[in-house]
């Protein structure tokens, strides 16, 4: 767990209840991209994440610190994302936490740029390559790019939600970075590199 | 790719992209230039923080804390049991005056004499049919046993929620 979690819910089992508005503040734009990347509507995403924190609420004296507090939000997240799913009887599609990590995958819909932390990107054309480069990866690969660099998870946090050692994580993100590099290249030669 | 070459993109990936030894790879390799433009590019894509809109929002919707329940299910059985208490002192006859605080002690002695007198009438309504029961219910009697019954439920109540309470206490 980052000091900082463990810090905010020592205060928090103080009784210091504004602590919870910190973790909210750090995580719901995270838990957004993930569980959106899970039930593909935006709106629904909000409801769902604000639904994982009144969940989390409630069961806060349930959370066991030998994890990660990070990794407990999103497996609520998770399931609370696949159920919504169940009930809208709509087939369930990646970020699956199991091993494979098979599956459809967040959709980056690179026809419409606006939406997702590729959205941000100033560089339209580049958003829509990374966007389409990221969906051509192995689906191993691609998972783990997903919750890297658009959900914003450390080496660590994908290590314990993922259930995987973290060096397979680091080796995997590794050579899912080549293979962007590669097929990217063009776009970031022009870049010119840090500077 | 040369040793070098994978040396310095682990670098990057490690966060080493300020390391003087990188540096001075990157001015000269196009590729490992790409490999570090593309870390940054990712590295720029992780959500920030939440608008404090989206903050009070999710804070507004929040129910009571567990611990927020716990506090309350401790503190009302005690407040209803004080409450119960102060009912059988003005059953008894009142609470008494400052003047009278002195001789509390002999008051506390009669009230339990009145309780325990109480009690014995009321037994021996329940033998003596129904005349008694009448009886009983003129002298107060029929107070003390709705007195006593509220009391049971409080007890109990507070017995549940302090059993309740340490066996959740264990737990965390």
């Amino acid at each position: 767990m980052p000091d900082d979690d463990a810090v905010v819910l020592a205060r928090l089992r103080e009784g210091d209840e504004d602590a919870f508005a910190t973790l909210i503040r750090r995580y719901e734009p995270k838990l957004r991209v993930y569980v959106g990347g899970i039930v593909s509507v935006e709106e629904e995403a909000r409801d769902l994440v604000q639904e994982t924190f009144i969940r989390a609420w409630r069961h806060l004296d349930q959370y066991d610190t030998q994890f990660r507090f990070s990794t407990w939000l999103f497996r609520i997240a998770h399931n609370i994302a696949i159920d919504h799913l169940r009930r809208r009887r709509q087939p369930t599609i990646s970020l699956d936490l199991g091993e494979d990590g098979e599956g459809e995958g967040m959709r980056l819909d690179p026809a419409d740029p606006r939406r997702g932390p590729l959205g941000e990107l100033a560089n339209r054309e580049l958003a829509l390559a990374l966007a389409r480069e990221i969906e051509r990866l192995p689906p191993s690969y691609r998972e783990l790019v997903r919750l890297r660099h658009l959900v914003g998870l450390s080496y660590n946090e994908i290590a314990e939600l993922k259930e995987l050692p973290l060096g397979t994580v680091k080796n995997k993100l590794f050579r899912a970075h080549s293979v962007l590099r590669e097929t990217l290249g063009h776009y970031l030669g022009q870049l010119g590199g840090l500077g | 790719m040369n040793e070098t070459c994978l040396r310095a993109r682990q670098g990057l990936e490690t966060g080493a992209a300020e390391d003087r030894e990188v540096r001075a790879h990157l001015a000269g390799c196009t590729s490992c230039r790409a490999h570090a433009s593309l870390l940054e590019v990712l590295g720029s894509l992780a959500p920030g923080e939440a608008s404090e809109e989206t903050v009070t929002r999710i804070v507004t919707a929040l129910p009571p804390a567990p611990w927020q329940r716990r506090r309350l299910a401790t503190w009302l059985p005690l407040a209803a049991g004080l409450a119960l208490a102060v009912i059988g002192l003005v059953l008894s006859g009142g609470i008494p005056a400052p003047s009278v605080m002195s001789s509390l002690p002999v008051a506390a002695g009669g009230v339990l004499g009145w309780i325990v007198s109480s009690v014995l009438d009321t037994l021996a309504a329940a033998r003596g049919g129904t005349d008694a029961a009448r009886a009983m219910v003129t002298t107060g009697g029929f107070s003390l046993l709705l007195w006593l019954a509220a009391a049971a439920v409080g007890g109990s109540w507070a017995v549940v929620a302090l059993i309740g309470r340490s066996r959740s206490g264990r737990r965390s």
